[in-house]
């Protein structure tokens, strides 16, 4: 047995012993939940900012955000095609299923490559947020280990591709300091700034 | 390659209709819409009482509109997850296909209302992406469109920092 399995077995076997436990994870599981509120907190950077510096620095992180939530999902994408790794209970006997059984490829975990991404963005400009986003990130990984549906190395990836993805979000956006000025202008024109 | 597996449900409270994926998208849209509105409503509220930025604000002081920001998020997550309990759909542990009946949640089965699979009219992350863009687009000028009203009765931006000075001034000078 691997140690990815082994890590996955003893996640999974916490599974179906307490009505209540299994109930919380199925509310942290959620496609809903964690990733909405990943999404809110790049959404409070927007005009969150006190000085127009730090305004400056949280809607340039706003957007570093969106520029990496795009490069997330170009990546899972794609290593989706590639890889296409069957789930834990595609694989393996006796895995207890506490969520519906989704068909696409267990490999990158797609959620938390996105809460990664937008969380690692959040930690830069506003450390106790961010390391809120990066929790329940990890929260909604162990969760879904638990619940079956990924193997320890599916969130691994995942994590990998969510702050790679920040890192060259940065990149990209640093290139594009013209289209940033442009939005910012406009947003400003419209009285949202 | 074999599959044996336990998965864990809970029943339905009671049998009904049968469930298609148009009905359950359209139903879920809508309350999925509804809490993206109030939540991203709350946050709007939040950053504008952190940051000072008047126009925004739906009530004239900070602490309540900082007060007002958390009701929203929190009302607008919790009627999300609880309205299962008061409106009929496929709630369940989210398999939702052809057997799949159309009935309220009990309490046991509510935090597994909403896990319902994209093929059986959950929210993609597309679909979700799409609603939160329309949601805070929406959430920003309701509230713009309020802070105006605001804004018409007296108040004004002033950012934290002067905002306290102005304050210190006119203790110090009830003092004197």
């Amino acid at each position: 047995m691997s140690g990815d399995e082994t890590v996955f077995r003893w996640l999974n076997d916490l599974a179906g012993q307490s009505n209540v436990f299994d109930g919380f994870i199925r509310l942290v599981i959620s496609d809903y939940l964690i990733p909405f509120i990943a999404t809110l907190a790049v959404a409070w950077l927007w005009f969150a900012g006190r000085r127009e510096e730090e305004t400056g620095r949280f809607q340039h992180a706003a957007l570093h955000g969106l520029v990496a939530l795009g490069l997330s999902q170009l990546a899972v994408a794609l290593i989706n095609i590639a890889v296409g790794r069957p789930r834990p209970f595609e694989q393996l006997p006796d895995v207890t299923v506490l969520f519906y059984e989704p068909i696409n490829s267990s490999f990158p975990a797609h959620p938390i490559a996105t809460i990664f991404a937008l969380g690692v963005v959040v930690w830069m400009v506003h450390r106790w947020l961010g390391t809120l986003v990066l929790a329940l990130g990890l929260l909604l990984g162990i969760g879904r280990i638990v619940a079956g549906l990924w193997f320890p190395t599916d969130v691994l990836g995942g994590i990998a591709i969510g702050a790679l993805s920040a890192w060259l979000g940065g990149l990209v956006l640093g290139r594009l300091a013209g289209a940033e000025a442009f939005i910012r202008r406009k947003t400003a024109s419209l009285g949202l700034e | 390659m074999f599959s044996r597996r336990k998965v864990l449900g809970v029943g339905f409270k009671a049998k009904g209709l049968s469930v298609d994926r148009l009905s359950v998208l359209v139903m879920f849209s809508w309350q999925y819409l509804l809490m993206a509105f109030l939540a991203c409503l709350g946050i709007v509220q939040l950053a504008a009482a952190r940051s000072g930025r008047r126009h925004l604000w739906l009530l004239r002081r900070r602490r309540a509109t900082r007060l007002l920001g958390v009701v929203l998020v929190v009302g607008g997550i919790a009627l999300f997850y609880l309205l299962p309990l008061w409106m009929a759909g496929p709630w369940g542990l989210g398999q939702v296909d052809g057997s799949a009946t159309w009935a309220t949640a009990s309490l046991q089965s509510l935090t597994a209302a909403r896990n319902i699979n994209d093929t059986a009219g959950g929210l993609s992350g597309h679909w979700q992406a799409l609603w939160v863009s329309l949601a805070w687009i929406a959430a920003v000028f309701f509230a713009r469109a309020v802070g105006r009203i605001g804004n018409l009765t007296g108040a004004e931006d002033r950012p934290p920092d002067q905002e306290k000075r102005v304050l210190a001034d006119v203790t110090a000078g009830e003092q004197r």
